[in-house]
């Protein structure tokens, strides 16, 4: 520590050199760093981002040589205070860990059988000279710190006893303890709610100025890029493409894979002017040129068709506990939800987790019953059907999925799998099948002769097509994806949300769109319902929610989102909170809610009284 | 939440602009690769083949027929290894027993008796075990609960308990050990087979299915089942190795097999009285065509398990 | 806790009343309780009086109560060898196999358990997988066989240590223990080790694989990158972790142990449970086969009662889920 505050301001407090990391494989030697260098000075922050694969993690896994020795291999430089670390001793390579450089992972890195007091007190014991009592005032001072409420009697507490922000927050007071003079920062909001990630960024900032840290900050978010870098470094596959100042970064992009990486980020407010859905730009990755232009989708007009109606839908699901397996609860996961979609349109449902809007989908889907309420699929009441009539119905309406791993069937031939409901349903022979199976995979940009193949021979983006191609063979009107954007890297979730535009006004499908993205809803929708609790709070035209937001809600979830936009950043300020849960007692009764219509087609719920 | 890596998870698939018609291999085709590559599991594979086909095929390699009384010759009583039968002919590789019986020939009739008790229990434990715990799956409520508290009663009780108790019951007898091996593993598939089926029920492919109007029984069987399968392939050898066992223990006990159709087990049990005076053959050898048969089916199991459930690898 | 610990007792006292159905319908409508329960050499005269006084003409409900009244006083009929009250015969016996399980536990524990923990640390090592392989092994070898083959070489060809029975005994509250002297545990040793032999395998092999499963989690590597020594990432984090499915295991196995005794105790001529149930089984000494079952739910259900509360205990994610969950 002495040697570090000797060294000058100017000089970097970290400086990589030429890493490189190689892993083995199977016996052979495989390199997934080439060459990596790059310079922190102090209290800066440089962001390091990359899709998956990237290498981006290994860097941070690289420095503080966390990687299995038997298995991994680093060359290169990593100084730090003048030293270089990957020559030192193990030893006091082991007590820079948590003392000068402090790491900090997604949430669910704390050990669930130790109270968070047993974390911070070994931490703090670790490092410096402490004795058990002032180890534990020192771990009460730190909760404080990250404003934990009731910090001391949380201490005993274990770590599934908190919610993800609360946790992050008790990793974020445990690195604080020995007074970091770097702070690395892997993906540690990437699993929260957008809410709750803008207040952790939030505490991280503030923090950052308070201790005097450098953060070393690794995601694969450019909006999480802009709202926390002062640099940033691009990595794609092993290699460090780009790196420069955030804002010349993402002002003007010189690498070529820069480019169609920010081409492929949504920035919220960006869609002001267009009037529909937006074709993402595709960039080449190797040269950087063109390929095709940002295009407007298709807008249905005022008189197309409804597809779908919603009206008062109300699931539920009971909450069994005690000793006797007695009722004890309900989620009121969908709580009198009513909208419809016309043909051609784009409804997204929003919100955080434990908002109704997948359920919302599934029960429309079928795949949940409802409690009540009326489902319309082309003007006949889906839930009034007979089987065969149900079967008919459920022909028009398909489902896309979050996992692309899951959900397929890794026993079936892809084609088999698309052919399969074709079959069923007798809507032709096998050599039809094989003909429109041939069609689908060209349209949704595969090649026919992919037929043969099984799933796990393609990539997660590839899979998310085929899913497409086999809701599409029968001939859908509406589709409801249910975040089957959320689990692929931004630039693949860009080439599908093109794809799902293009399907749409070749098709003129609808689509349910249900998403947690504020940035992707506001690219793709054509109208917008925000849900929380349960219930949609506000519904409207996409512009009109994202450019005039009345409900208390919507503003708050606008405002944390973070936005690729590094002259925006710190703008706005979100006050500590939690989500709060669906879980109700038996006896709750819903209160009635009313809606205010604050331009046509725009309503919002009013506040309670 | 996590991005999933956008690229093939497999060395072997080509690159999207690979070879067109690029020839696919299905799940089973590379559960089959990815089994080969272990040297240890092909050589117990071959092993288990030899000691299957020299069971099937006893009376052709054999000299004698160890039961038939007209072919045994007292005068040869307990030879040791390697001794030539008094007649001449043949030599007792492993040895004799006390009435001139070679014990070659016993070993190999005996393996045939091992085998099919542990092959015939598993399967039909199997086919008991898991449609019973697909059928709790698949209906749920009172009548699963019900299955399943009996099979976590069974289970809680150690197998040669179960089986003890049972044969202390009905007596010795072939079928009745058959019996007995079924009740005591039928459970143990019930619990693997209703603990799959639920986890992959709500799987997405599942539900797809579901949305894209399969019927119910198609779903069944052409999505649910094969992807139930390989835990219970992994269980059903393990288990046939255990129930050979267990076949052996309880025919060594004298609760087994009856003595006109001796196992492995009961040969060893036999030639355990004269173990201390130091005629280790008759128990010895029959234990180590024992040994490797087990040893070799728990083998190949083990690797399936690596095969078909990669994270356990290491 | 305390509603969770009755419903969990009731469940017990439920499964004990359905077990002791079980043996007596095994007793009654698979075997024939005249056969079972009168000595084979009583003649016709005799016979007809034990059926009238033991109520076998009564309806099979009545039967059922009355043999529960009289199990629950401890009367469990006399056996026909010993001519004394089973439950007595059998808990004569009983401190033996105790002291053979106990002890066969304890080493399978205390061998496998580091031995696991070694292979799952160093996977790669060629002794971890030497380890690996010599497990597989010990998990293949039928008890019984090993049995014999530790008696021909330690016993027979060696002549290091004795073939059977008890040794020498000492006297502890009253009951007389192996372990207690040098000759004791001569005889011990060959039974306590063929007994541990699976266990340990088993042990060794979930221990690899619990730490195969700890490495790669998120806490571990968090432990680390907090600058923790390994000696306590291994000591405190990982193994704490595979402690409780582990102690869970061992719990239940012990229970295992005290059935295979069965094997061991009949090779090893070791006078305890195990042995006499094969010999009364042999002899058809009925009362005693009745006795020891019902005796053996016992155990078990209590066995595994105590393993529940245990497991409850230790995981905090389940010890604080009886409360409802804290957020």
């Amino acid at each position: 520590m002495v040697q570090a505050k000797a060294q000058r301001d100017s000089s970097p407090l970290l400086a990589v050199r030429n890493l490189r990391t190689s892993f083995q494989v199977e016996g052979r030697w495989t390199r997934v760093l080439n060459d990596v260098s790059f310079e922190i000075g102090n209290r800066q922050t440089l962001a390091v981002v990359g899709e998956s694969g990237s290498g981006k993690s290994v860097t941070a896994m690289s420095i503080m040589r966390l990687l299995p020795p038997a298995t991994s291999r680093i060359e290169g430089e990593v100084l730090f205070g003048g030293r270089d670390l990957l020559k030192l001793p193990s030893e006091e390579m082991r007590r820079i860990r948590g003392g000068d450089i402090a790491m900090i992972f997604q949430e669910t890195s704390l050990n669930p059988v130790y109270t968070i007091g047993f974390h911070m007190v070994e931490t703090l014991r670790q490092h410096r000279n402490l004795s058990a009592a002032e180890a534990r005032r020192e771990a009460v001072a730190l909760l404080d710190k990250v404003r934990i409420p009731s910090a001391a009697s949380r201490l005993d507490d274990y770590a599934h006893q908190f919610s993800g922000g609360m946790r992050q927050r008790v990793m974020i007071a445990i690195a604080l303890a020995c007074n970091p003079k770097l702070l690395i920062a892997d993906e540690p909001t990437t699993a929260l709610d957008v809410t709750i990630q803008a207040q952790i960024l939030q505490t991280l900032r503030d923090l950052q100025a308070e201790e005097e840290m450098s953060i070393l900050f690794i995601t694969h978010d450019m909006g999480v890029v802009a709202e926390m870098s002062d640099r940033t470094i691009v990595m794609y596959h092993g290699d460090a493409v780009e790196e420069g100042e955030t804002r010349q970064i993402f002002a003007a992009p010189r690498a070529p894979y820069t480019r169609s990486l920010l081409a492929a980020v949504p920035r919220l407010g960006e869609m002001a002017e267009s009037p529909g859905p937006s074709r993402f730009p595709v960039i080449d990755r190797a040269t950087g040129a063109v390929v095709a232009p940002a295009a407007s989708g298709s807008v249905p007009d005022g008189s197309a068709p409804i597809i779908l109606q919603v009206e008062d839908l109300v699931t539920r699901f009971d909450i069994h506990g005690g000793a006797l397996g007695g009722l004890t609860g309900r989620v009121h996961a969908v709580e009198k939800v009513s909208f419809d979609i016309r043909e051609g349109e784009t409804l997204s449902l929003v919100g955080e987790s434990g908002c109704g809007k997948s359920t919302t989908g599934r029960t429309i889907m079928g795949l949940t019953s409802p409690n009540s309420g009326s489902v319309r699929m082309e003007g006949r009441e889906v839930g009034s059907l007979g089987r065969r009539e149900l079967r008919m119905t459920r022909r028009r309406m398909q489902m896309i999925f979050q996992d692309p791993v899951s959900s397929l069937n890794a026993r079936m031939t892809v084609g088999t799998a698309i052919a399969e409901p074709f079959l069923v349903h007798k809507l032709g022979g096998k050599a039809q099948a094989r003909d429109k199976v041939a069609d689908l995979l060209e349209r949704v940009g595969l090649r026919p002769d992919m037929a043969n193949r099984y799933p796990h021979e393609f990539s997660g983006g590839q899979r998310q097509r085929i899913s497409l191609a086999r809701a599409l063979i029968l001939d859908p009107k509406l589709i409801i994806a249910d975040e089957s954007v959320s689990a692929l890297d931004v630039s693949v979730k860009a080439q599908v949300i093109n794809l799902m535009l293009d399907l749409q006004s070749q098709l003129k499908l609808s689509y349910l769109f249900i998403s947690h993205d504020m940035a992707v809803v506001e690219r793709v929708s054509h109208r917008v319902a925000v849900m929380y609790l349960g219930e949609i709070v506000e519904i409207g035209a996409r512009a009109a929610i994202f450019g005039n937001p009345q409900h208390p809600y919507t503003r708050k979830l606008l405002s944390a989102v973070p936005v690729a936009d590094p002259y925006q950043r710190g703008q706005r300020r979100i006050e500590v909170s939690e989500l709060k849960s669906p879980v109700r007692a038996v006896d709750f009764v819903p209160p009635n809610r009313e809606y205010r219509e604050v331009s046509a087609g725009h309503w919002v719920q009013l506040a309670d009284n | 939440m996590t991005p999933v890596p956008d690229q093939p998870p497999t060395p072997t698939a080509g690159p999207i602009g690979g070879p067109i018609g690029g020839a696919t291999r299905g799940p089973w085709v590379r559960v089959a690769r990815d089994f080969a590559r272990s040297p240890l599991a092909m050589t117990a594979l071959v092993v288990l083949a030899l000691v299957v086909l020299a069971a099937v095929f006893a009376p052709l390699l054999t000299p004698q027929n160890p039961y038939d009384l007209m072919q045994l010759d007292i005068m040869d009583g307990m030879l040791e290894p390697g001794s030539p039968s008094a007649a001449g002919g043949y030599t007792y590789l492993l040895g004799t027993d006390d009435q001139g019986r070679d014990l070659f020939s016993a070993i190999l009739y005996g393996l045939r008796i091992s085998l099919s008790v542990g092959v015939v229990s598993a399967l039909v434990a199997a086919l008991v075990g898991a449609s019973l715990g697909l059928f709790a799956a698949y209906v749920g409520g009172r009548t699963e609960t019900a299955i399943m508290r009996i099979v976590d009663l069974q289970l809680s009780f150690p197998s040669i308990l179960v089986a003890l108790m049972i044969l202390a019951f009905l007596g010795k007898g072939v079928q009745n050990v058959v019996l007995a091996l079924i009740i005591v593993e039928w459970a143990s598939y019930a619990r693997t087979a209703r603990g799959t089926a639920l986890v992959e029920s709500r799987r997405e492919y599942i539900q797809a299915a579901d949305c894209l109007g399969v019927p119910m029984r198609r779903i069944i069987f052409r999505h649910l089942l094969p992807n139930c399968l390989p835990p219970l392939i992994v269980m059903g050898t393990i288990q046939v190795g255990r129930a050979i066992s267990l076949e052996a223990t309880l025919s060594f006990l004298g609760l087994g097999v009856p003595v006109t159709e001796p196992s492995l087990g009961l040969l060893i049990s036999n030639g355990y009285q004269y173990l201390l005076s130091g005629q280790y053959w008759l128990s010895f050898y029959p234990g180590i065509a024992l040994l490797v048969t087990i040893v070799a089916i728990n083998l190949v199991g083990d690797q399936f398990r690596d095969v078909f459930n990669p994270k356990g690898r290491g | 806790m305390i509603l969770w610990l009755l419903k969990r007792l009731l469940q017990a006292v439920l499964v004990m009343v359905a077990m002791s159905i079980i043996v007596f319908v095994g007793l009654n409508v698979i075997g024939n309780p005249v056969d079972i329960l009168i000595s084979p050499d009583a003649d016709q005269a005799e016979r007809l009086r034990v059926i009238a006084e033991l109520g076998l003409d009564q309806p099979l409900v009545w039967q059922y109560v009355e043999f529960l009244k009289a199990a629950l006083q401890g009367d469990l009929g006399n056996s026909y060898v010993f001519n004394q009250p089973a439950l007595q015969v059998i808990l004569q016996r009983m401190p033996a196999t105790l002291e053979l399980a106990v002890i066969a536990v304890g080493f399978a524990t205390l061998v496998g358990l580091p031995l696991g923990l070694y292979a799952g640390l160093r996977s790669q090592s060629w002794l971890a997988k030497f380890l690996m392989a010599g497990s597989i092994l010990g998990f293949s070898l039928p008890t019984f066989w090993i049995g014999l083959m530790l008696i021909m070489v330690f016993a027979v060809q060696l002549g290091w240590l004795p073939s059977g029975g008890r040794g020498e005994t000492a006297s502890l509250f009253g009951l007389q223990w192996s372990f207690l002297t040098a000759d004791g545990w001569r005889h011990l040793l060959l039974p306590a080790l063929n007994l541990s032999l699976f266990k340990m395998a088993l042990i060794m092999r979930l221990t690899r694989a619990g730490v195969r499963e700890v490495l790669p989690q998120d806490y571990i590597r968090y432990a680390r990158a907090r600058g923790l020594t390994e000696q306590r990432v291994i000591s405190l984090h990982v193994l704490k972790n595979i402690m409780i499915p582990i102690v869970t295991v061992i719990g239940i196995e012990f229970g295992s142990v005290i059935a295979f005794s069965v094997v061991t105790e009949t090779i090893f001529a070791w006078p305890g449970m195990g042995k006499l149930i094969i010999d009364s089984i042999n002899v058809l000494d009925r009362p005693i086969i009745v006795a020891y079952l019902l005796l053996i739910v016992v155990v078990f259900v209590w066995i595994n009662f105590a393993v529940d509360v245990v497991y409850t205990l230790l995981d905090p994610r389940v010890r604080l889920g009886q409360k409802g969950s804290a957020r």
